[in-house]
């Protein structure tokens, strides 16, 4: 299994399509820090209408490194399905439609070991890729921006708030937030190597998958009550965005926050097992399907 | 008696609602060349797929090695070398690289000396390090042949080995399965559309047609010169039957209506004197295996 | 409105003999204020407002006479309500104002003197200031004031070691602010299904409390 791995890391690495998402990636970080770093307090005056006719706030320290990451994550973390749907969707498609997949199949290994090979490279990628974000998004616009609290702007329900997360209470949010982001995009990992069987080219499955993230998300964030209701709960993106919850801090009854709580942990337990389910589910569905295909590429 | 290597018996494949192969049974020699003849779409690719389990079989069973092939896939496909339809690789990695994969799936030293070596063997030296996206088809092919052999197997599947490869690869690839025949014992099953390709290298064979078995034996017994099929173009045809028919020459004959004779292929010499003789006019004068064009006829229906 | 008030204390309120009280009680805050020229306070602060969910903050405030007053963060992003400079009573003395006595307020443990300022200047921010003074000791206890631009504030004091300078151990501001809404579809917000903010429709406008104790003073 272990060599099979490898080998499949190796393939990725050697393929420039694997480089493109590092680089898009790079590209859309540092656009983004270059516009905040030059324009950054029109966004937060955005974001604090009606605030600032009541309090006065040192802007230049709330826009610090910490609220740059979040910012770029809320905004890149609904792109990167794209990115890890570059990758996943081609796995068993690219070979199919390369005439690999049958030569590899007539080396005495089984088919369940190729796919599992395929779907932890693809996990390996996604959490290189992830790693490669939190070096740009976290560690560059701290070098950039500087450290500060965090102002975290979120609308529930009816209500706007500003949460404040001080300093020393962000890091371990964010190690959580990727490690969370991680489990959501195996998900997308999951349903791109499902639709990866079916098709002999990789283009079909690739945009396929980021149709389904695309329609859903939308779904998702439509906030019609009917929707939320009775469908939201049964679409995946729904929970991609649950890295959030780690940043959801909990407060006392006076509305102070608790250093190091979150405000619904079970909720983020739900989605992680509801996530865990999704890819246990599609991996299961792909091994017995592929397990029965008939391998005619 | 010598020993069965391939068992197949009542093999059928039916996809959705067409059948690609149906109910074939044959067995391979241990050593032994056999060969699937047969134009495209005679179920060729299919069996051989179902051979190395890529294509689960609908009906029928498959022993290689002496196990069932379901259930020993592993240990069977670590014995096997194959080549299925085209030879594709990693285009985007090297020749040494492709290797080098594939000696690690079979937990083989992949060497920089090693893969060398297999190369050399295979005539691809000095061109390991270039990515396969620059090589010509037969290089490709020859690519192919090296990665198949890097378990050095007992059975070699080569479907279409010879397709679209210039005179000199055809003649390589020829003398490669004849090497591999006779100087190391390897058992070989090749397939082609051409039966000349088979005649020249396979000691048994089976002729496919749209999935249904239509003969099998030996090449030397199913290609035997005594049935030689001969036809005769000449300008007077009737007057030319009337003096056959007066000759020896009238049992060879196979219709009264054209002049077509099936012989061994040693008396046409004496045909063609009978005809000199008798100062008959000849236009053109033909001769194939009656085998070969009862194929021809299949493949021109 | 400002005349209206005049108007109405001339009649309601005063005996002439009482106004001469008020503003002498006022001269003795303003001579006992005035023996501070700067101080450096440190402090937290604790800003409460329903959409509002930051941690208490450690400030320092600074004051120079005349009436100068400045609240800096220590660390960290700090919400410092509009206004807050208000509560440097030395603020109250820095425009003419005339003082009328509206009489006491009892609580179950003291008497506090209630006087209302009304700025002499038509220019003046403030419209109407409502002392609430411990006569005792010298301090003011609680003001109430209504501005032109920041609505009405008031200002609560509790006194203790500082009580000889005039400077309260702890203050309560409290501020009116507007309603605040994020616009719509920027956030992409994780539905966590809190329970306590979807009960909670937004308040259209909110009442806002500072809460500063005052740890230690460098006066000088």
């Amino acid at each position: 299994m272990w060599t099979l791995l490898k080998i499949e890391l190796f393939k990725i690495s050697k393929r420039p399509r694997t480089y493109i998402s590092f680089a898009a990636i790079l590209a859309i970080v540092m656009i983004f820090q270059f516009a905040f770093k030059a324009d950054g307090e029109n966004y937060m005056n955005l974001m604090l209408q009606g605030i600032n006719d009541s309090f006065q706030l040192d802007k230049q320290n709330a826009m610090n490194g910490y609220f740059m990451c979040y910012i770029i994550l809320n905004t890149l973390l609904v792109q990167i399905p794209i990115l890890v749907a570059l990758i996943a969707g081609d796995a068993i498609s690219g070979e199919a439609n390369m005439g690999t997949l049958r030569l590899v199949l007539t080396k005495p290994i089984s088919r369940q070991e190729l796919l599992l090979a395929k779907f932890y490279a693809s996990i390996i990628y996604t959490i290189i890729l992830l790693l490669w974000m939190a070096i740009l998004s976290l560690g560059l616009s701290l070098i950039i921006f500087g450290s500060g609290d965090m102002l975290i702007f979120r609308v529930s329900g009816e209500v706007s708030q500003i949460m404040q997360i001080t300093s020393d209470d962000i890091l371990w949010r964010y190690i959580a937030a990727f490690a969370y982001a991680a489990l959501a995009l195996t998900v997308i990992v999951s349903v791109a190597i499902l639709l990866s069987l079916f098709a002999e080219n990789s283009i079909g499955p690739i945009i396929t998958t980021i149709c389904i993230v695309l329609v859903f998300t939308i779904v998702s964030n439509m906030n019609v009550p009917l929707i939320d209701k009775h469908i939201k709960p049964y679409l995946f993106t729904s929970y991609l965005v649950g890295w959030k919850g780690f940043f959801y801090i909990a407060t006392t009854a006076e509305g102070v926050p608790i250093r190091g709580s979150i405000e619904n942990m079970n909720s983020i337990v739900k989605s992680i097992i509801i996530l865990v389910g999704h890819i246990g589910g599609l991996f299961m569905l792909s091994t017995y399907l592929f397990n029965k295909k008939d391998i005619l590429s | 008696m010598q020993d069965t290597i391939v068992e197949v018996r009542n093999l059928s494949k039916s996809f959705k609602n067409f059948e690609a192969v149906k109910n074939i049974s044959f067995e391979i020699a241990k050593g032994s060349v056999y060969g699937f003849l047969g134009q495209n779409g005679a179920g060729k690719s299919t069996t051989m797929r179902m051979l190395l389990s890529l294509i689960e079989p609908t009906n029928g069973e498959i022993n290689i090695f002496n196990k069932p092939l379901k259930g020993n896939e592993k240990y069977i496909l670590s014995n096997i070398g194959a080549i299925i339809e085209k030879p594709d690789t990693y285009n985007y990695l090297s020749g040494y690289e492709n290797l080098k994969i594939f000696s690690k799936i079979f937990k083989l030293p992949s060497t920089k000396s090693t893969l060398d070596k297999l190369l050399e063997r295979v005539g691809l030296s000095g061109r390991g390090n270039d990515k396969v996206k620059s090589y010509s088809q037969g290089m490709k092919q020859r690519l192919g042949i090296a990665i198949a052999l890097l378990n050095d197997p007992d059975f070699i599947i080569l479907d279409e080995p010879t397709n679209g490869l210039d005179p000199q690869g055809i003649a390589d690839i020829r003398n490669l399965i004849i090497h591999f025949s006779k100087n190391e014992g390897k058992t070989i099953l090749i397939s082609s559309h051409l039966i000349n390709e088979i005649e020249m290298v396979a000691d048994s064979m089976i002729i496919l047609h749209k999935g249904e078995k239509v003969v099998e034996g030996k090449v030397s017994e199913l290609l035997d010169p005594a049935r030689t099929l001969v036809k005769i173009e000449s300008n007077n045809t009737k007057s030319v039957i009337q003096i056959i028919s007066e000759s020896q020459w009238v049992q060879h004959l196979v219709s009264n209506d054209s002049l077509s004779f099936e012989m061994n292929k040693n008396d046409i010499p004496l045909l063609i004197k009978f005809l000199v003789e008798h100062e008959i006019p000849v236009e053109n004068l033909k001769s194939n295996h009656s085998l070969e064009n009862y194929f021809l006829q299949l493949t021109n229906s | 409105m400002k005349y209206i008030l005049i108007i109405l204390s001339i009649f309601f309120i005063h005996p002439t003999g009482k106004t001469q009280d008020v503003n002498t009680l006022m001269n003795l805050i303003k001579v006992k204020l005035d023996k501070i020229n700067s101080y450096e306070a440190l402090a937290t602060m604790k800003t409460s407002i329903a959409y509002l969910k930051i941690p208490i903050a450690k400030v320092k405030v600074k004051f120079k006479k005349p009436n100068e007053l400045s609240i800096q963060s220590n660390s960290g992003v700090t919400f410092i309500p509009k206004g807050v400079n208000a509560i440097s009573l030395q603020n109250i003395f820095s425009n003419e104002f005339t003082a009328i006595d509206a009489g006491k307020l009892n609580t179950k443990d003291k008497s506090l003197r209630i006087i209302k300022l009304l700025p002499v200047s038509q220019n003046s921010n403030i419209v109407l200031s409502t002392l609430y003074i411990n006569e005792t000791d010298l301090v003011v206890e609680k003001n109430s004031t209504t501005t032109k631009e920041e609505g009405t504030y008031e200002i609560e004091m509790k006194y203790g070691k500082y009580i000889k300078y005039g400077l309260p151990d702890k203050l309560t501001f409290t501020f009116n602010a507007k309603d605040y809404k994020i616009p719509k579809g920027l956030t992409l917000d994780f539905d966590n299904s809190s329970p306590e903010n979807k009960k909670q429709p937004q308040p259209k406008s909110s009442k806002g409390t500072a809460e500063i104790v005052f740890e230690k003073y460098t006066i000088n």
